[in-house]
């Protein structure tokens, strides 16, 4: 009887991803990791002033572990946890345009509020942290290198996740988000040298257009 | 309708119009089920994710050792080979004896990246030209790869003793250093001078002409190793 029940449960999420959303973790492995790069890094800050290392090392070990949270929180854990996602854009006339992107409409209850909280809290909760480490360096002209680039790198991030949020792209007209998008795509598997076949499958796309998000 | 269905490729909805809200709202979930079907596994579209990145890293250095003419550099931009390259050259630029002067020393090479960085973007931007901060600092970090390399080589040549009183050494590193650096001013040259109006290019190059050879004077000074 337990065995039929769960199946049913099952069944309905399928046909309902709010179900599945509201639930559970749907991205455990995205959220220890973003939970782990800044830990980490806040960690290593720590270990680097107790067991005196020098500052070369301490400093390679620190930006090491702040470039990797950077970049999954901004590539893989605001797309995944969050439903967010911001990238730069250079079109052929040399402009640049920066495009913040959320999720809309009924994809918005496939985001589990669990770890869009985790997300927010964490990054906010980092913010504060390094603050404090900051002002515990202000008067060290080479440790605060090390305390400002967290603080700018994290700072970034949430400016750019908030922008996303609360969406200011109105005065982008979806003509234009469009035709951005498309040449945009169309470089990325034209410039990808040839390696992906550029398809019109929606996976492809997606993945060939989370591609470049690497420039911080 | 056509709208709606190029509409719904794109699983990030960030448009605002409300007419046909509902159509587009069912599509692309269901677009977007299949989509996290793809990306329910998070290993396979993560190591893509990096794969992708890391083979567009390895593409720009190799632009930057031959360059080739790619927008891929300026239209792409992206600062981590910059980062391992000015972190790898603080590194071996490093000489000194006493332990507190060489955090000082570290971070003058990335002082001296920004500042070259932000001057080379302004100098740019008011001659006309369109480029963004990122993208020169991702042009000037990728093409001092040559540098570096140099750099590394003037490393090990320091451990060859020498007791002739020609100074033998210090002649070939100059010779390899000035050889890196031109290689560098080439490559640079290649990319950001395609911003410029053809009148307008030795004016734009000055200030890169200035940065690569404040880092070459920088390598070849460091003459004693640690």
């Amino acid at each position: 009887m337990a065995q039929l029940l769960s199946n049913e449960e099952e069944v309905l999420e399928a046909f309902d991803p709010s179900i599945a959303a509201s639930r559970r973790f749907k991205h455990p492995i995205a959220v220890f990791f973003h939970m782990a790069f800044r830990s980490l890094a806040i960690v290593a800050y720590f270990m680097c002033s107790w067991a005196k290392a020098s500052f070369v090392t301490s400093f390679v070990i620190i930006i090491v572990l702040l470039s990797m949270d950077f970049w999954t929180v901004k590539n893989i854990t605001g797309r995944l946890l969050a439903g967010l996602r911001y990238w730069n854009y250079v079109d052929d006339a040399g402009n640049n345009h920066w495009i913040f992107e959320s999720k809309k409409g009924t994809d918005k209850s496939t985001v589990s509020p669990i770890e869009s909280n985790i997300f927010w809290l964490s990054l906010v909760f980092t913010i504060l942290l390094w603050i404090l480490l900051t002002i515990t360096t202000l008067f060290s002209p080479t440790y605060i290198i090390i305390t400002g680039a967290a603080l700018a790198l994290n700072v970034t991030n949430l400016y750019g996740f908030v922008r996303c949020k609360f969406g200011s792209n109105e005065k982008l007209s979806d003509e234009m988000k469009k035709t951005v998008f498309k040449s945009f795509l169309s470089r990325v598997t034209s410039g990808a040298g040839g390696n992906m076949p550029s398809s019109t499958d929606n996976e492809q796309q997606q993945s060939s257009a989370a591609r470049t998000m690497f420039g911080p | 309708m056509d709208t709606s269905m190029e509409q719904d490729q794109v699983p990030f909805l960030s448009s605002s119009s409300h007419g046909i809200d509902m159509i587009e709202g069912e599509m692309s979930s269901s677009s977007n089920r299949t989509n996290q079907n793809g990306l329910s596994t998070l290993d396979e579209p993560v190591i893509d994710t990096i794969k992708r990145d890391l083979g567009a890293v390895f593409r720009k250095f190799g632009y930057a050792v031959i360059p080739r003419h790619s927008s891929t550099l300026l239209q792409q931009w992206d600062l981590w080979g910059p980062l391992i390259l000015v972190t790898t050259l603080a590194i071996l630029l490093q000489s000194s004896a006493t332990k507190s002067s060489t955090g000082v020393q570290f971070a003058e090479v990335f002082t001296l990246m920004l500042i070259g960085s932000i001057a080379v973007t302004v100098n740019s931007q008011l001659l006309g030209g369109k480029i963004s901060f990122f993208q020169s600092v991702c042009v000037l970090g990728y093409c001092l790869l040559p540098l570096l390399l140099s750099a590394f080589i003037n490393n090990i040549l320091l451990y060859i003793p020498t007791k002739s009183t020609i100074p033998i050494l210090h002649i070939i590193r100059f010779l390899i250093v000035m050889t890196a650096f031109a290689w560098t001013m080439y490559a640079s040259v290649r990319f950001l001078g395609q911003t410029q109006h053809p009148n307008r290019r030795m004016l734009v190059l000055y200030p890169i002409f200035l940065f690569y050879f404040l880092i070459a004077w920088l390598i070849i000074l460091h003459a004693h190793p640690k």
